[in-house]
């Protein structure tokens, strides 16, 4: 008799494994150490009606809604420097989190309330962005985006060029979607943008959701092991914000969840594939990374599926022959159709339309790999973390918090591998999922090296993906198994709690994730008034499409709401940033703005007053990057004052614009 | 790995049926085509509640257009709840996505029409295939199905805890837009010269634009090669207030000629235009060398 059928006499349970208990409600497939042929279809007796309820979402949600309400306090407390602001910010963190982080661990949890639950975190998360920033995008990469999307809306038309991220217009799905919405409702960007994105965060949490209920098939598991996913470092701030890997990571992840699901279905199944192909087909356009990353997960899912098949049976337990009843039978499916669909159109994509991608990407990750190995090579000494390159260090809570995130991951993650191999070793999915997990210790090495440091971390939202499956196997599997041990709950709790924190810590240091006063070269906190307000002159007196050099922040913002061409680097790769830094404007100077042609210059006084806090004021490869110790030199930002044949058109106390097109533009 | 759906829970509950389709899914229908008929409505007609445009935009674009391609394709009772969801909204966006790279190849590009007649018209195609395959489904007592038991819907409770987050989230979208709103640097004022270059006499544009905390005077002084040619005293100006000028500049100045603007703020000031020494340094300053 299937466990299919089997009944539960209410929410007690007995000895039974974690996952056939009511978490699963009598339906879960039977548990076993050893792995074996699953029966054919039947249909489902319900034996648990109220597994359907909503059990105490309503409740927990309130908790989430106050939860936003201290965070947006703490914004407040931020913008104000309230000494308090902190306090409450956290306070709003963990009231959405920690209870529903008890509710999902708890085994008799009703499945669609979990469904529920990760929606309300998910969305929670999402909100406390936009609580940040209500009126505005105010991240940095937000703004190359809002060019894009305004360039669409602007021409009707795609791949116009960007001048603050080119490659943001060669992946244009999210700028698209928006656009549509923005044309159909006549909203703003902004409020098309933010709507788009948290239909696109509902798919993301409910697709994981779904994928690892098919993976794990618990759905104890899966609330857990999306729970976790959320706990890394960019799923709260930086893939919530307007940008094309906040639309891709949810195609993939609805991707990945289709091919699994198509593989499940009898009925139904060209629905389901022809989801498979479009969502494939839109991460493409979407997001370079994210689409290397799901093909580089759909290749290794496949590779594993290969091993499966020609493994000796007595590494995975699996009988030769699927009629052989005393072994388990292989899961013989892997995904190639879609390995080769998701190559193939790759592929095009990058020769065809984003080429440019090659030499975006190639950089940073070679910088970075150059770096760890001279880290290595004992040639450079590492990065200090916590530390912004202003010189201020993170407060001593926020870095064990950070620390102890990884060590907590890191600690928890052999215990996974181990479940997983012991209870999935016949499922190339799970098994994929656990071989993906394993480059996580790898992808550390990188945070300690300048250049390499942000390559790192963004990896960890694909890493999480397999983390998450195999840290909630572990959870469920072995510290959870005794179901509802409050003790053992609690201490789930607040170690799922320390790296929710530490990832947020990790991922956003505290000038970045709160609001407040102007900063030099902090990115969302370096957008305010007086460059906004020079953006919108530029754009108003002077007109869009002028050639203009200026530093990094003025630059995004000349670059969207001025619609000006930034210029950044010259025809031999030389930073436009050289101009800025010697204290008069000589011969070399001249040449190098002329090379770019450049017409307008824009200076902000405000750079030779504090350090930049990202580590450079205008560029990569400007003087001193990631290693300055004394502020710009004021007299080399006042340098264009009184030089013949520029002009001073603009001048709003800390940001002045000259004309220097006598003396760089060809008449 | 599982290959029936014995574990899962979604089973659907097709229980009632308008015109041999289940209730839901009529229902469903019904209102995918609506949305997809108001598509033309919000790109033709002003006026329109903005809130309501954004929903049915919202639900034409992340929505409508999947619902049905899926109930088209997927008929069954195979996907339901949760998944049916998540179908629908990955279906829509995506079809959004490469619809849109299919417009942008057309002559029309990705105007709202455009927008209208792909996204509208993809929903109420699928929507008539999944009417017709819909009524040629069996029954769920004929597939062998046992049919969920109808889910109970929220308590009084819940409704009254679900009301108190929405007021909750509103009350804290509202706070963070005032808080947000409110200026927390020091006020400040723009000043910009441009030359009039079309004009047929030699000339400048004067603007000042005033975003201090309160109504601001202002003394402005325009100088050529140092020598005053003219003042202006710039009163009240108010938040948000531009104060322009177009000037002509004296005729017969020289090609080189220095034509400078400074702007004083005159409650900084002790003296008028005419005496403010060269020493003062000024609010704003702005050059033009001709």
């Amino acid at each position: 008799m299937s466990h299919a059928f089997r009944a539960f006499p209410g929410n007690r349970r007995g000895a039974a494994d974690a996952l056939s208990l009511p978490d699963d409600f009598g339906l879960g497939q039977p548990p076993s150490d050893r792995p074996t042929h699953v029966a054919a279809p039947t249909p489902v007796v319900r034996a648990f009606p109220h597994a359907d309820g909503w059990g105490l979402l309503p409740a927990f949600t309130v908790l989430a809604t106050v939860g936003s309400l201290l965070v947006t306090v703490g914004y407040h407390g931020g913008r104000i420097e309230a000494p308090w602001a902190d306090l409450a910010f956290w306070s709003g963190v963990l009231v959405m989190f920690l209870p529903i982080a008890w509710r999902l661990a708890l085994a008799r949890t009703p499945r669609r309330e979990r469904i529920g639950l990760v929606c309300v975190v998910g969305l929670g998360l999402y909100l406390n962005k936009v609580l940040h920033s209500p009126l505005a995008f105010t991240f940095h990469d937000e703004f190359a985006h809002w060019r894009t999307t305004n360039d669409i809306l602007r021409t009707d038309h795609l791949f116009s060029p960007n001048p603050i991220i080119a490659v943001s217009a060669l992946y244009p799905s999210l700028h698209l979607i928006t656009g549509a919405l923005a044309d159909l409702s006549g909203s703003t960007i902004f409020l098309a943008g933010v709507l788009i994105l948290a239909a696109a965060r509902l798919m993301l949490v409910l697709a994981l959701f779904l994928f690892f209920d098919l993976a794990a098939r618990s759905p104890r598991v899966a609330g857990l092991a999306t729970l976790l996913y959320m706990t890394n470092p960019n799923f709260a701030y930086f893939d919530a914000q307007y940008a094309y890997e906040s639309i891709a990571l949810p195609f993939a992840v609805f991707a990945m969840f289709a091919v699994v699901r198509q593989q499940t279905l009898k009925d139904g199944r060209l629905g389901v594939t022809m989801a498979v192909l479009l969502a494939v087909m839109a991460v493409v356009p979407s997001h370079h990374l994210t689409t290397y990353a799901l093909v580089g997960f759909l290749v290794l899912w496949m590779v594993v599926a290969l091993f499966l098949r020609i493994a000796p049976a007595r590494w995975t337990g699996i009988a030769p022959d699927p009629s052989e009843q005393s072994g388990a039978v292989a899961d013989r499916r892997d995904p190639g159709g879609v390995v080769l669909l998701a190559l193939v159109t790759g592929l095009a994509w990058l020769i065809y339309i984003a080429g440019l991608t090659v030499g975006y990407l190639t950089p940073v990750v070679w910088s970075g790999l150059s770096e760890l190995f001279r880290l290595i090579a004992g040639e450079v000494i590492a990065r200090e973390l916590f530390r912004d390159y202003s010189g201020q260090l993170a407060p001593i809570w926020e870095r064990a918090a950070g620390f102890s995130s990884v060590i907590l991951i890191l600690l928890a993650l052999p215990f996974g591998l181990l479940r997983v191999w012991q209870r999935y070793r016949t499922d190339s999915l799970a098994l994929a999922l656990a071989v993906g997990a394993l480059a996580y210790p790898a992808s550390l090495g990188l945070r300690l090296t300048h250049f390499g440091a942000e390559a790192s971390n963004r990896t960890s939202e694909f890493l999480f993906v397999p983390i998450a499956f195999t840290l909630a196997v572990a959870a469920v599997e072995l510290w959870l198994k005794r179901p509802d041990n409050w003790v053992r709950i609690s201490l789930f709790v607040v170690w799922a709690t320390l790296i929710f924190t530490g990832g947020i810590i990790v991922g956003v240091p505290r000038w970045g994730r709160m609001p407040g006063p102007y900063l030099v070269s902090a990115d969302t906190r370096s957008i305010e008034p007086k460059g906004m307000t020079a953006a919108e002159w530029m754009r108003t007196f002077i007109g869009s499409g002028s050639t203009i050099a200026t530093d990094r922040i003025n630059g995004l913002l000349m670059g969207s709401y001025g619609g000006q061409m930034t210029v950044r680097y010259s025809h031999d790769g030389t930073g436009m940033a050289w101009a800025f830094f010697t204290p008069t404007l000589g011969p070399t100077e001249i040449e190098l703005l002329r090379s770019g042609q450049v017409r307008y210059v824009v200076v902000d006084r405000r750079l030779g007053t504090r350090l930049p806090i990202v580590g450079v004021y205008f560029e990569m490869g400007e003087p001193d990057t990631y290693s300055r110790t004394v502020p710009m030199d004021p007299a080399a930002l006042a340098k264009f004052d009184d030089v013949d044949g520029v002009q001073r058109l603009y001048d709003n106390g800390d940001i002045v614009i000259y004309d220097i097109g006598a003396l760089t533009v060809d008449p | 790995m599982i290959r029936d759906r014995a574990w899962h829970h979604e089973t659907p509950a097709l229980q009632r049926s308008v015109w041999g389709i289940p209730t839901d899914r009529a229902l469903g229908l019904g209102f995918a085509c609506a949305v997809a008929a108001a598509g033309p409505v919000l790109v033709l007609v002003d006026g329109i509640n903005p809130l309501l445009r954004v929903v049915l935009g919202l639900l034409l674009v992340a929505l409508a257009p999947g619902y049905t391609v899926m109930l088209a394709a997927c008929p069954g009772p195979a996907i339901a709840g949760t998944e049916r969801l998540v179908l629908s909204v990955g279906v829509s966006m995506t079809l959004s996505v490469l619809g849109g790279l299919f417009l942008n190849w057309t002559p029309w590009g990705l105007q709202p029409e455009s927008w209208v007649v792909l996204l509208s018209g993809v929903t109420l195609v699928a929507a008539a295939v999944a009417l017709a395959r819909q009524r040629g489904l069996p029954t769920t007592a004929q597939v062998g199905v046992r049919p969920r038991p109808a889910r109970g819907g929220l308590g009084l409770g819940s409704v009254c805890l679900l009301t108190l987050a929405v007021t909750i989230i509103s009350a804290t979208i509202l706070l963070a837009r005032i808080s947000a709103a409110t200026p927390i640097e020091a006020g400040f004022s723009d000043l910009w010269m441009l030359p009039t270059d079309g004009a047929a006499t030699p000339g400048v544009r004067l603007g000042v634009r005033s975003q201090e905390e309160a109504s601001t005077s202002y003394l402005l002084r325009l100088d050529v090669d140092g020598a005053p040619v003219t003042a202006w005293h710039v009163t009240e100006l108010a938040p948000g207030e531009t104060w322009e000028a177009t000037v002509g500049l004296p005729p017969g100045i020289g090609r080189s000629a220095v034509v400078e603007a400074r702007l004083y703020r005159a409650e900084a000031l002790a003296t008028d235009a005419e005496t403010v020494r060269e020493a003062e340094i000024p609010y704003r300053r702005v050059v033009l060398r001709r």
